[in-house]
């Protein structure tokens, strides 16, 4: 059941409740107004009734006194006492509330009539004639006295009964006064019941999914995201888990795809190095007194855009190629690729490295806008160490001497993009001397304060662990690299190196 | 992590855009929004203010290249006061002879 109509019949059972136990109260608060009411009634009629026995008393004396004194002053207690019983008898009829009462006051009434006409009344008569000794002697006669006893009996039975009813009306009320105290402590009780009901119930519907719902997001938010999320509860509830469940699901989708598309990343990296590898045949025979090595570190997380080539031409001839194409990812890795082969074909047919360069420059401007990159080729004759080279906007290779360092400069822009165009320049590699080109990743690699590591270190670098053995000069430079930077490098860098020994 | 800031005004014959910080494979993509979204509003003449300019790799000559080509020979794009070694870098690639370099 919807959680909403579940509260809404906890309110109305409490709602109730508190309308029937209001009802009840009312009903018993009254029963015990009318109690007490009667009780009080009842009260004020008995001492009605003693008064009016005292009334007729009065009556009775008077007669006597003058019955047997013939003293008119005996008269005034009777004449009083007729009022004051008259008028208590009207009130007690009006307050005596029960049939039985009733009747007795009629009795009462009818005796104190009876009294008056066969007693009291001759009785005055006789003493107002001055026949006083007859007067005695009627007051002590039998009717008039036996009379009287009558109405004194019918009072006493009065009083009696008016006292019993009385008492009864003080019992009840007792009876209806303990009632109402057990209806307060029924509706307290009931009130407590109903709100630790209310409390449960709350509890059971609402806070604890709530809280297991909680706990949940927490989980999912602390990164367990295959649990589903479900929680026991009202349908609110439960839907309000269905959809969190659902958005769970979504991002843990989303985080797949991702981790997903990341493989994809590596994988290609790992076709485009396949690749790169086969597409990497033996340098072949090099001439004796020369050495070449070569090495490109990529960059963290994406496919390398930098690639170079050593390799021996037709002519016997050692071919040095640096490719540095701008961007990272399977394609321009692929392309890079295709660059240097188209490259390499050119140079083994015995191009000059300034033509071959043009190739280059047909195969991207199929490629469209904004891909370019920057190269440097070069040719050298292992007879006599001539050096034929093109750079097309590439960082200037460098030739280190034993009195210094040369550069290899640009000889024309950077390919794809611009006019295309290169020209061939030449330098001599002497006995001792050792050619050196890279890529800008690795004179633009940073350390923890952000500086560059710089062309001008290399060239010291460079100077400093000249030898014949290329494989060692290479290694020297990334070794430092790798001290300077630990923590990896932003672009792709290569370093290829040549030495002439002898 | 490198950081880039740009700022561009228009003045009374181009839209200078000032930069301040690097140009790396990072920052690249927002240049172009950058650019391209001034040449589609229009703007001919960019002077690119490059005093605050401390670093410029590949992807931000391919970014000045391109938004070059897209002004077309009717516009003109204008790198002013770059710091040597950008210089260096411009020169070296060639793109000194396709832009206009104020120094």
């Amino acid at each position: 059941m919807l959680l909403r109509r579940r509260l809404l019949l906890l309110f109305v059972a409490i709602v109730a409740g508190v309308v029937v136990l209001g009802a009840g109260a009312t009903v018993v608060i009254r029963q015990r107004d009318d109690a007490q009411a009667r009780e009080r009634k009842l009260s004020v009629a008995l001492e009605r009734v003693a008064r009016l026995q005292t009334a007729y008393s009065d009556q009775e004396t008077g007669v006597r006194g003058f019955a047997l004194t013939g003293q008119e002053a005996f008269l005034q207690p009777y004449t009083d006492g007729r009022t004051r019983a008259a008028t208590l008898t009207r009130q007690l009829r009006a307050s005596l509330d029960t049939e039985v009462l009733r009747e007795q006051l009629q009795r009462v009434q009818q005796a104190g009539t009876s009294w008056r006409r066969d007693g009291a009344e001759p009785q005055i008569a006789l003493g107002r004639e001055g026949r006083t000794q007859e007067a005695a002697d009627a007051v002590a006669n039998g009717t008039a006295k036996a009379s009287f006893d009558r109405l004194r009996t019918r009072l006493g039975a009065l009083a009696t009964r008016t006292q019993a009813e009385s008492d009864a009306a003080g019992r009840q009320l007792d009876r209806v006064r303990n009632r109402l105290t057990i209806l307060f402590f029924a509706v307290a009780g009931l009130a407590i019941v109903g709100a630790v009901a209310a409390a449960f119930l709350i509890r059971r519907w609402v806070t604890v999914p709530i809280d297991t719902l909680s706990d949940e997001v927490r989980r999912v938010r602390g990164g367990a995201l295959d649990a589903p999320i479900r929680i026991a509860g009202p349908p609110e509830l439960a839907a309000l888990a269905g959809d969190v469940d659902s958005m769970r699901g979504r991002i843990r989708q989303q985080l797949l795809e991702s981790e997903r598309s990341r493989l994809a990343v590596e994988q290609s990296a790992a076709v485009v190095l396949t690749l790169r590898s086969e597409l990497e045949p033996d340098v072949g025979k090099i001439a004796d007194g020369w050495t070449v090595a070569g090495t490109l570190r990529a960059a963290e997380g994406v496919v390398a855009g930098d690639c170079y080539d050593l390799f021996v031409t037709h002519q016997d001839d050692i071919a040095l190629i640096v490719i540095d194409i701008a961007g990272h990812g399977a394609t321009e890795g692929i392309l890079a690729l295709r660059c240097k082969e188209v490259l390499r074909t050119s140079l083994m047919a015995g191009a000059e490295p300034g033509d071959a360069l043009d190739a280059t420059a047909d195969l991207l401007g199929d490629m469209g806008d904004e891909v370019f990159l920057t190269a440097f080729v070069a040719v050298i004759d292992t007879a006599d160490g001539r050096v034929r080279y093109a750079n097309a906007g590439h960082p200037p290779a460098m030739v280190v001497r034993a009195d210094g360092t040369s550069e290899l400069g640009p000889t024309g822009p950077l390919v794809g993009l611009l006019a295309p165009g290169w020209s061939t320049a030449e330098t001599i590699i002497q006995p001792g001397d050792n050619l050196c080109a890279y890529t800008d990743g690795l004179t633009e690699v940073r350390n923890g304060d952000n500086a560059f590591f710089g062309l001008d270190r290399l060239v010291e670098l460079l100077q400093g662990s000249r030898c014949d053995q290329a494989q060692a000069v290479v290694k020297h430079c990334m070794d430092e690299v790798e001290v300077f930077s630990p923590n990896g490098l932003r672009d792709d860098a290569t370093i290829v190196v040549l030495c002439r020994t002898g | 992590m490198a950081e880039l800031e740009l700022e561009s005004r228009p003045s009374s014959d181009a839209t200078i855009v000032v930069v301040r910080g690097e140009i790396d494979m990072a920052t690249a993509p927002q240049v172009r929004d950058v650019l391209n979204q001034l040449v589609d509003a229009g703007a001919a003449r960019i002077v690119l203010d490059c005093r605050g300019l401390d670093f410029l790799d590949s992807s931000g000559i391919g970014v000045l290249i391109a938004v070059s080509k897209r002004l077309g020979d009717d516009g003109k794009l204008r790198i002013e006061a770059p710091q040597a070694h950008v210089r260096k870098v411009l020169e070296l690639t060639g793109v000194i002879d396709h832009v206009e370099i104020a120094p």
